[in-house]
């Protein structure tokens, strides 16, 4: 009997224990002589390097002032906790409200949603006052897009973080090497030709050789397949994801910001709420009408002509058969798309010239990167091969020299937890967030982790040290709008929550037949992009 | 020794044990009443448009389920496909588990072999043995028609038109060491002496089958039915571990959309969604008992 009791009371401690250890403090050991500051990090594809040299530079920057007046603690501890799920937006909604940590960067935040439950500190001080070391504010560095997304009712409770976009990446070194690059006057030629304006209709500019139009993309596409090069690839097992990306991209660049994100405002913005939709065809051509749009007649979205082009940008891919074979196919992961892409180059006599990626494929592909440097040696290393992203081609040469605009899906933010009471915690919190904001904390995420933040700011000298890749998204990023995937108000994205997801997401019902994955739809089920596009209704 | 007595020293004798009693219960009063409970409440509820204040709605929820049911084509899609996936399960579940079983039951050649094949789906994770399947349907199989016969082959997990049935097959056998191993389980707790009894009387194998060792078995069989119509409701035929929210319309059934909404869906909705579960528990219960009823009248007695 005592046995059994001594057996049973071991048992109940082994498990309990990891609830312990698994709950417990992740942040290290705690070190009393100074002041703690808890910052939570979306551990994804950027990790979280970047993040422990901003740490650094803050604790050695302040490491003499004392943030608790009446102590004898000296200097900070920023004590840093990573997590996926459990930082991501939906997650944070439940758990924020008594979580212990103080500083967020993140993603998945439905902002308006989150100021709604008084889960953010109010910022509006800090946002205006010009930054350590400079002459800029955090308004200063962020576009009217931005300021209008983040400003409620004249204040601020959080501040943009890193951009995260998706669209066609291409390989530089092939395009060089075969020459892939659209010349001056028709043709083809190498990096070194006289290359032909880009998407941006800046001659020689960061986009030229690139396709301008869409007759110049699918042009190129039959050109590659001449050449035995595969002209683009993307994920099979998300299928629908990453061709999702494509169409979204598509969609965005060719209606605008204003038309495009009528999706999400439903026309409450003033002065923003017109749009042209398609009431019918002309053999081929769509027939536009111009429409103001509100709340009452958002399904009327469905028929924006951008809908229609991207989706006839993607039939035309399929139909000619430009995509790779694995990508129709269910296995194919983002990492093993990745890896064909990279490996196509060396290991197959059809290189892939393209892939559909976001702008942290490279971060993702890194144990990629690795195998092939020390299979093929320094040149085909993370550093050494070159990429590009490309801009979206325009749907015709009269909607050149409009600056591209990109779809950033992912609701990036910081922000301070709205538990905080301690006015002394607070003010350290809002210095770390200006002190990451400067130019030379924006620069520095940058040089680590090649992608960019969502504020203008000059790299410089520090261009040199990214890899071709990242100065390529940077230079994009710099000479593009961006578009945003959250609504005005919580209030509007749930008025429209009937309505936005079906057209937003490419619905169609053809007949019986209920499709949401065009691409699916194309290749499986022959569905062609006109029959596609005519199906996309709300109800 | 008076009652009482008695009692307070059994009390003493046991509150050790019964300490271990009091976690679980809190988990199932939290767990179980107070959840349910809750969901009870959230289908008469509405959210403002900013989910920060609810009110009472009356059955406004339950209406635009009906309205859902009757209007929207992803839910009627869904609906089919979860018959479907209902009555191809129940069939194939109440006849290969049996015939597998009574041939082990009988210990015929190779009868270990089918254990392990059968029993192995049960052993292994479902999310490995969804990849591996994964794999063979759109990698190995293509890959084998098309170097032995020529034959140009999609992807069963791929191509929209073959991934349900892909998805039943696979669901269908990953279910079948359960109802393999109670169906064994059952066959073993017949009565030797009747077995002997009816051999001796010249049954035969099938006989035998028919006979005695079906009737004892019936009874399980017909909780599969009964219990299973429920699932029409909830069975997501494990898309999810194939495909998780990207899915696509023409494979989903009513269990894989309920929980893609729930998964996709803020506090707003869960009063929809909360009255969809009541609305299915109200009609599956008295079905459930019908059918019940059915059986048990009309079927074979012991």
């Amino acid at each position: 009997m005592k046995i059994t009791k001594f057996l049973s009371i071991l048992l109940a401690f082994i498990m309990v224990l990891p609830i312990y250890y698994g709950c417990g403090n992740k942040g290290g050991e705690i070190d009393s002589t100074k002041t703690q500051l808890y910052v939570g990090n979306f551990n994804g594809g950027y990790g979280d390097i970047w993040l422990q040299k901003l740490k650094e530079r803050f604790e050695e920057t302040y490491k003499d002032e004392c943030f608790e007046p009446g102590t004898d603690k000296k200097g900070v501890q920023i004590v840093i906790q990573n997590g996926k799920q459990t930082m991501e937006g939906p997650s944070l909604l439940d758990t924020m409200s008594v979580s212990q940590i103080e500083v967020f960067f993140t993603e998945g935040v439905e902002y308006q949603q989150f100021v709604a439950k008084n889960l953010f500190l109010d910022i509006s001080d800090i946002v205006s006052e010009k930054l350590p070391g400079e002459n800029k504010s955090i308004l200063d560095k962020i576009d009217a897009g931005q300021k209008d997304y983040l400003n409620i009712n004249d204040k601020y409770y959080g501040i943009p973080h890193y951009d995260s976009y998706r669209g066609i990446i291409y390989d530089w070194d092939l395009f060089n090497e075969r020459g892939l690059f659209l010349q001056e006057g028709g043709g083809y030629t190498d990096a070194n030709g006289a290359l032909a304006t880009g998407p941006s209709g800046i001659p020689n500019g960061y986009d030229a050789g690139l396709p301008a139009t869409y007759q110049d993309f699918f042009d190129l596409c039959d050109y590659m397949m001449q050449q035995n090069i595969t002209p683009i690839s993307w994920s099979g097992e998300y299928l629908s994801t990453y061709t999702g990306y494509l169409l979204y991209g598509l969609y965005a660049d060719c209606e605008g910001a204003d038309s495009y994100n009528l999706l999400n405002n439903a026309g409450t913005i003033s002065g923003k709420n017109s749009t042209k939709i398609i009431t019918g065809f002309n053999g081929d051509e769509p027939i536009l009408e111009s429409i103001t749009i509100s709340l009452s007649n958002m399904e009327e979205l469905a028929k924006q002509p951008g809908r229609y082009y991207s989706l006839k940008f993607l039939e035309e891919i399929v139909k000619n058969n430009w995509y790779s074979t694995l990508s129709s196919n269910s296995t194919q992961t983002q990492v093993a798309a990745q890896a064909d892409f990279l490996y196509s180059k060396y290991q197959t006599d059809s290189p892939i010239a393209m892939l559909v990626e976001g702008q942290w494929w490279m971060e993702e592909a890194s144990d990629t990167f690795r195998d092939m440097e020390s299979l093929y040696g320094a040149e085909a290393s993370k550093i050494s091969r070159k990429f590009g992203y490309m801009p979206m081609p325009k749907i015709s040469t009269d909607r050149l020299g409009k600056p591209t605009l990109i779809y950033d899906t992912n609701g990036s933010l910081c922000f301070i937890n709205g538990n905080m009471t301690d006015q002394n915690k607070i003010k350290l919190a809002k210095e770390f967030l200006k002190f990451a904001s400067t130019d030379q904390s924006l620069i520095e995420f940058t040089t680590l982790t090649g992608c960019t933040k969502c504020y203008n700011y000059d790299l410089g000298d520090e261009m040199d040290s990214l890899s071709y890749f990242s100065r390529s998204i940077y230079e994009v990023s710099s000479n593009s709008e961006f578009a945003y995937s959250y609504s005005p108000s919580y209030e509007v994205r749930n008025q429209i929550k009937e309505v936005t997801p079906r057209i937003k997401e490419y619905y169609t019902q053809i007949d019986d037949n209920v499709y949401n994955i065009p691409a699916q739809a194309f290749i499986f089920k022959n569905v062609n992009a006109l029959d596609y596009f005519n199906g996309i209704k709300v109800k | 020794m008076s009652k009482k007595v008695i009692l307070s020293q059994k009390v003493k004798d046991n509150i050790f044990y019964y300490s271990f009693f009091i976690v679980p219960l809190l988990v199932f009063t939290f767990g179980f009443v107070f959840i349910n409970g809750n969901s009870i409440l959230l289908a008469f509820k509405g959210y403002n448009n900013d989910a920060t204040q609810s009110y009472w709605v009356g059955f406004k929820n339950f209406g635009d389920v009906i309205q859902g049911f009757i209007s929207n084509p992803s839910i009627g899609t869904a609906l089919r496909n979860s018959i479907k996936a209902y009555v191809v399960s129940t069939a194939v579940s109440m006849t290969i588990p049996v015939f597998f079983a009574y041939y082990i039951y009988k210990k015929l050649p190779g009868s270990s072999v089918f254990k392990v094949i059968l029993f192995l789906p049960s052993i292994i994770s479902s999310i490995i043995s969804a990849v591996i399947f994964k794999y063979i349907g759109d990698r190995v199989l293509p890959d084998l028609m098309l170097r032995l016969f020529d034959i140009k082959m999609t992807g069963l997990f791929s191509d929209p038109g073959k991934i349900f049935n892909s998805m039943l097959f696979y669901c269908t056998w990953m279910g079948l060491g359960g109802g393999l191993l109670v169906q064994l389980g059952a066959m073993n707790a017949v009565d030797k002496s009747v077995v002997e009894a009816g051999l001796i009387d010249g049954i035969g194998f099938w006989g035998e089958f028919w006979h005695i060792v079906l009737p004892k078995t019936y009874q399980i069989l017909t909780i599969g039915l009964i219990l299973g119509f429920n699932t029409i409701f909830t069975s997501d035929i494990e898309i999810y571990a194939f495909y998780g929210l990207d899915a696509s319309e023409e494979v989903k059934t009513l269990g894989y959309f309920f929980n893609e909404q729930t998964l996709k869906g803020t506090l707003v909705d869960y009063p929809f969604l909360a009255a969809w579960g009541l609305l299915i528990t109200v009609l599956s219960v008295p079905v459930t008992f019908f059918l019940r009823h059915i059986i048990y009248k009309y079927g074979p007695q012991e």
